[in-house]
C-alpha cells in the first residue's frame, strides 16, 4: 500500500481518545434520552383522514334522479370518518349479497366539504340486468348500513399537468363525477373553466339537468353544460348525435387549449379515442379514466376468439387455506371468485390500480389490455389483476385477501 | 373477514415487514432451512422498492442507485450485496449508472459532474478548482483505509479486532471514527468549490453533515465513487419480486394485507405477534423491519421491556421524511435538455443551513432529481420518459406544520411548482409543457402504505455516535428484547438500499447462530 493518509482532526491524542471514549459516550447518551416518547403522527392522521380502510355508513337520504337512477346519500356512524377526497375520485362499496361479498367502485357525485358533515352521495343507474344495481333497488333503504373504502383514482384536475380550462364528456351515469367537480368549484377554484358535455339517449335519461343549469348559472360563467341526445324525443332542440370532433369544436371554441376529461361506458372512450387523435390532441391532454368491468367481455374484439364457452377449475390458494372453485372464461378472476364466496378486496375493478394483485402459479390468464396497470416485473414473476383478468386454462392462483 | 386457517401456529422465524433487510432476512433464514413467515401489511412486498403505473408510465418509487451490485466484470470489485443474492439464490438483471451524479450550484455558479472512479474523481476536482486534487487525493486514501479497516472488523467474527492491530494498521479509521463528518472534511481545508461537491451527496447518508457518522460517510461514497452503481433493469419492484421468488423457492411464507398490531412478549421475550385481524402467531424469534421506536412504545406491552431501551429511543432523532415529485414526460430526455441520470440541486451544498430550512414545511430547493431513462434509455417509453425530485424534510416538519386535509393538494402543488421552475431555471431543460402524468408523495403517502414513522423513509440519524461502529459493537447489549431483532434502515449498517440489505443479512446470520444454526447445512 502507499503512504498512509495524513489526518489530524483535533490533534493526534485527542483524536485516538475519542475513539476509546466512544462506547462510553454512547452510553451517557443512552442514560439522558427521554423514555418518554410521543407517537403521536400527524402524517398518519393525514392519511387516514384522506384513504379510510373502511368507513361505516348509513343511507340517510334516496332521491330518484330519473326513472333508473337514484342517489344515496350517505352519513358515517359514530365512530367512522368520513374520508376527504378530490372531486372526481372514487369509492368502492363493499356488498354482502345472499352472504357473499362483492365490491363495486362508484364516484362519488356529492361536494368534498360535505364530508365535513360526515355526508357523501353516490348516484347509481340500474343497469337492466345489473346484478348490484338490482339488488341495490330491491334492499337500499333509508336507514340501510354501508360499508366502503376510499377514496381513490386520479381522476381529478391538476393545476400543473392540466390547462385551467377543463371540457368534461360524460355519456350516460358517466356525469356523477362531474356533478362533484362542478359543486366543489365555488370553494376550490379547482378547475378555474369547466365546461360539461353531456351524451344522454333521450331527454328523460339526463340526469341531474336542473341541477346543473342551477350550478352554472350562480358560477359567473365559470360553468356551462351542453347535452347531446342520440335519441332524442320530439320538441329537442339541443345538440344531437354522439359527441365527436365536429361537436366538440362547435361548442368550444378553444377546444385546443383545454383539458379533456371523459366519463363515461366503454364504446364511448373508444370513440373519442379516434376523435381525439383527428384533433391532434395530446395524451396530456386527455384523462379517460376508467373502472368498472366490462359488462360482456365477448364484444370486445381482443378477447381471444374460441374462449366464450369455456369453464375452468381455478385453486385458491389463500395462506394454508386451499379450494377449487369453478370459474367461467367470460368471468373476471374476481368474479369467479367472489361468485364462490372467496372475494378478495378489489377497487377499480378495471385492472388499473393493482389492489387485487395476486400470483399466477399455474395455468394462463388473459388481461384484458386496456387501463393494463401490471407492472412489467410482475409481467415476468407471473403477477397479475385478476379483476380484469379472464382464465384461459384450468389456473392455479394465491390470492391476499379475503372479505 | 372470513375465518379461514392462513397460518401455521409457530414459526421457526417471523419477519415483520417486507421492505429489503425484512426480505433479506427471511430470504437467508429460509434458504438456510429455518420456517419462515414474512408477513407485510400492504398488498404487496418490498417496501420502498416498488414501482407505480399511472396511464402509460411505470414509475420508479425510491431507488436512485444501488451501492455493492458490481458483477466484477468491468475492474471494479464484486459487490458484497451481489455476492449475497447469490447466496440467497436472488437471479435480477442490473444496470450501471453512467456517472455519480452531476452538481449544480446557483448561488456559486457550479455545474460540476462527478465521474465514477477514484482517480478520475481527482482529476476532475483539480480541474474544477486548482490544488484540490492533491487534497483529495488524501482524503480518498483515508476513505481507503477506513474501508479497509471495516473489511477487517467484518472478518474477524465474534473474536473481535486485535486491538494491536487496529492501533497499528488502521490508526486513521480509530481518529476518524469518533466524529462527524464536517468536523473531519473542515480539518481538510478544501476550496469552497471543492467541499460543496463533495458534500453534495449527502442527502442519502445524513440530515447534515454535523450529524453524520465520519466512518459511515467514508464507507458510503468511496465504495459508490469507486465501484459505481446500478439499478435493476425493471425498476425496485423487480428486487422485491426476485427475493419472494428466492424466499418462496426455500419454502418461506409471505403474506400481503397482514398488519401486526402487536409484539407478544411473555417474561420479557418476544414470542411472536398478533395481527390486526386477530391471528396470534408464535415464532422461536421475530425480526422486525418496523420502525423500533413505534414498535417498542406503540405495539407491545411497555412493562416487559427494560427502561433503557426506551431511554435509547428518546435519544435517537428520526431521520427524514420525503416530499416527492414523479413526473411522466411526454418527450425524451434530450429533446427537453435532460442529461444527467441524477442532478444534486441547491443554492450551495451548506448542509447546516439547508437543514435549518427543511425544519418547516415549506418549499425548499435542496433537490435531487433522477432521470431512469437517461441510465436506461427508452426505459418508460419510446417518446417519453420519467423524472423525478426528492426534498427531505425533518420528519416533524409536516406532523408541526398543522397540515389540513383541505390544503393538502393545493400545498402539494404549490411545493412542486416550486421545484419545476428551479429544476428549469437551474439546468436550462423545458419540462413544465410535456408533464403528462404527475403524482406527489408526502409523509402521509409513506405512512399509508409502508406505516413509516412520520413518513421518516431512513431510520435514525447516524451521528458518530449512533452510527454503524457504535451499532454494531452495542449490537447484543442493546438487543433489550429477546427474540426480538430490528433489521432495515433502523438496523445496524444504517439506511439505504445496500446497508438495509446487509442489515438484514447479518442479522439473519446473528438468529440463525442463536437458533443453533442451519438446518441443511
Amino acid at each position: 500500500m502507499a503512504k498512509k493518509a495524513k489526518v489530524s482532526v483535533r490533534g493526534y491524542f485527542k483524536d485516538l481518545m475519542g475513539w476509546f471514549g466512544l462506547m462510553k459516550a454512547r452510553q451517557a447518551w443512552i442514560d439522558a434520552g427521554d423514555p418518554n416518547i410521543d407517537t403521536t403522527d400527524n402524517a398518519a392522521k393525514l392519511a387516514k383522514e384522506l384513504h379510510a380502510d373502511a368507513v361505516n355508513a348509513k343511507i340517510i337520504k334516496i332521491k330518484d334522479e330519473t326513472p333508473s337512477t337514484k342517489t344515496f346519500t350517505f352519513k358515517a356512524l359514530e365512530g367512522s370518518t368520513m374520508p376527504y377526497f378530490n372531486a372526481g375520485q372514487h369509492i368502492s362499496v363493499k356488498f354482502c349479497i345472499d352472504g357473499k361479498w362483492v365490491t363495486r367502485p362508484f364516484s362519488v357525485s356529492s361536494c368534498p366539504r360535505d364530508t365535513d358533515e360526515g355526508i357523501l352521495e353516490i348516484t347509481l343507474r340500474k343497469m337492466p340486468g345489473g346484478y348490484v344495481t338490482g339488488w341495490v333497488w330491491d334492499n337500499w333503504k333509508e336507514g340501510t348500513e354501508v360499508l366502503f373504502n376510499g377514496a381513490f383514482g386520479d381522476g381529478y384536475w391538476s393545476a400543473i399537468r392540466d390547462r385551467e380550462h377543463v371540457v368534461g364528456i360524460a355519456g350516460g351515469s358517466g356525469i356523477t363525477a362531474f356533478r362533484s367537480i362542478a359543486k366543489d368549484m365555488a370553494t376550490s377554484g379547482r378547475p378555474r373553466k369547466f365546461t360539461i358535455l353531456y351524451g344522454s339517449r333521450s331527454q328523460d335519461d339526463i340526469i341531474f339537468f336542473d341541477e346543473l343549469n342551477e350550478i352554472a348559472a350562480a358560477s359567473n360563467g365559470a360553468i356551462s353544460v351542453h347535452h347531446v341526445l342520440s335519441e332524442p324525443k320530439e320538441g329537442w332542440t339541443g345538440e344531437t348525435g354522439f359527441i365527436g370532433a365536429d361537436i366538440i369544436k362547435k361548442l368550444v371554441p378553444d377546444w385546443d387549449n383545454v383539458s379533456y376529461f371523459v366519463s363515461g361506458p366503454q364504446p364511448m372512450y373508444d370513440f373519442l379515442e379516434g376523435e381525439f387523435k383527428k384533433m391532434g390532441i395530446r395524451k396530456k391532454f386527455i384523462r379517460m379514466e376508467e373502472y368498472g368491468e366490462t359488462a360482456d367481455i365477448t364484444t370486445s374484439p381482443l378477447y381471444p376468439k374460441g374462449k366464450e364457452d369455456k369453464s375452468f377449475k381455478i385453486k385458491v390458494i389463500f395462506g394454508l387455506d386451499e379450494q377449487v372453485i369453478d370459474a367461467k372464461a367470460t368471468d373476471t378472476v374476481v368474479v369467479s371468485l367472489e361468485k364462490a364466496g372467496l372475494a378478495p378486496d378489489s377497487h377499480c375493478r378495471s385492472g388499473a390500480c393493482g389492489w387485487c394483485r395476486s400470483l399466477l402459479l399455474e395455468g394462463e390468464v388473459w388481461q384484458r389490455p386496456q387501463s393494463d396497470g401490471v407492472r412489467m416485473s410482475d409481467k415476468e414473476h407471473g403477477y397479475f389483476h385478476p379483476c380484469s383478468a379472464y382464465p384461459m386454462s384450468d389456473i392455479t392462483i394465491q390470492v391476499t385477501s379475503r372479505l | 373477514m372470513s375465518d379461514v386457517k392462513r397460518f401455521l401456529p409457530h414459526y421457526d422465524v417471523i419477519v415483520v415487514g417486507s421492505g429489503m433487510g425484512g426480505m433479506t432476512a427471511a430470504g437467508k433464514l429460509a434458504k438456510e432451512g429455518k420456517k419462515v413467515l414474512l408477513l407485510e401489511k400492504h398488498n404487496l412486498t418490498g417496501g420502498y422498492a416498488t414501482s407505480f403505473v399511472r396511464g402509460r408510465y411505470e414509475f420508479e418509487v425510491s431507488l436512485h442507485e444501488a451501492c455493492e451490485f458490481g458483477d466484477g466484470l468491468d475492474g471494479a470489485g464484486y459487490g458484497a450485496c451481489r455476492a449475497m443474492f447469490d447466496d440467497i439464490g436472488v437471479d435480477l438483471d442490473w444496470v450501471k449508472v453512467p456517472d455519480a451524479y452531476r452538481v449544480i450550484l446557483t448561488d456559486m455558479d457550479v455545474d460540476f459532474t462527478m465521474p465514477f472512479g477514484i482517480e478520475n474523481c481527482i482529476e476532475a476536482i483539480e480541474k474544477l478548482e486548482k490544488g484540490n486534487g492533491k487534497k483529495v487525493r488524501n482524503y480518498f486514501k483515508l476513505f481507503e483505509e477506513i474501508n479497509e479497516a471495516l473489511e477487517y472488523i467484518g472478518s474477524c467474527g465474534k473474536a473481535g479486532p486485535e486491538p494491536k492491530v487496529m492501533a497499528t494498521k488502521y490508526s486513521s479509521f480509530l481518529r476518524t471514527a469518533a466524529y462527524d463528518t464536517n468536523e473531519v472534511n473542515k480539518s481538510f481545508k478544501f476550496g469552497p468549490k471543492t467541499e460543496n461537491v463533495l458534500n453534495a451527496y449527502y442527502g442519502y447518508i445524513s440530515r447534515h453533515l454535523d450529524e453524520a457518522s465520519f466512518t459511515v460517510w467514508a464507507q458510503m461514497i468511496y465504495i459508490y465513487l469507486r465501484d459505481g452503481a446500478h439499478v435493476p433493469t425493471k425498476t425496485s419492484h423487480e428486487i422485491a419480486n426476485a427475493l419472494e421468488k428466492a424466499i418462496r423457492k426455500h419454502g418461506g411464507q409471505i403474506e400481503t394485507n397482514v398488519k401486526v398490531e402487536e409484539y407478544i412478549l411473555e417474561n420479557g421475550r418476544c414470542v411472536g405477534v398478533r395481527t390486526a385481524d386477530g391471528d396470534v402467531i408464535k415464532a422461536d424469534f421475530v425480526i422486525s423491519n418496523g420502525n423500533p421506536t413505534k414498535s417498542i412504545v406503540d405495539m407491545m406491552d411497555r412493562s416487559q421491556v427494560p427502561e433503557e431501551a426506551y431511554k435509547l429511543a428518546g435519544a435517537r432523532k428520526q431521520l427524514a421524511s420525503p416530499f416527492l415529485v414523479y413526473m411522466g414526460l411526454d418527450a425524451l430526455p434530450q429533446e427537453m435538455g435532460i442529461d444527467s441520470y441524477e442532478y444534486f440541486i441547491g443554492r450551495d451544498m451548506d448542509t447546516e443551513r439547508i437543514w435549518t430550512e427543511t425544519n418547516d414545511w415549506e418549499p425548499h430547493t435542496k433537490v435531487s432529481a433522477t432521470c431512469l431513462d437517461v441510465a436506461i434509455p427508452g426505459f418508460t417509453g419510446p417518446d417519453r420518459c420519467q423524472l423525478n425530485f426528492t426534498t427531505i424534510y425533518d420528519p416533524d416538519a409536516l406532523h408541526k406544520s398543522g397540515m389540513t386535509k383541505y390544503d393538502y393538494l393545493p400545498e402539494n402543488e404549490r411545493f412542486a411548482n416550486v421545484l419545476i421552475d428551479y429544476f428549469e431555471k437551474s439546468t436550462g431543460a423545458k419540462i413544465r409543457d410535456h408533464i403528462e402524468e404527475l403524482v406527489i408523495a408526502t409523509p402521509a403517502t409513506f405512512t399509508r402504505y409502508c406505516e413509516a414513522f412520520k413518513g421518516n423513509i431512513y431510520g435514525y440519524v447516524c451521528s458518530a455516535i449512533d452510527g454503524a461502529v457504535p451499532r454494531t459493537l452495542a449490537q447484543e447489549k442493546e438487543r433489550y428484547i429477546p427474540g426480538l431483532d430490528f433489521v432495515g434502515s433502523a438496523g445496524y449498517r444504517a439506511h439505504g438500499y445496500s446497508s438495509a440489505m446487509t442489515n438484514g443479512y447479518q442479522v439473519a446470520q446473528v438468529v440463525l447462530e442463536k437458533l443453533g444454526g442451519a438446518e441443511n447445512g
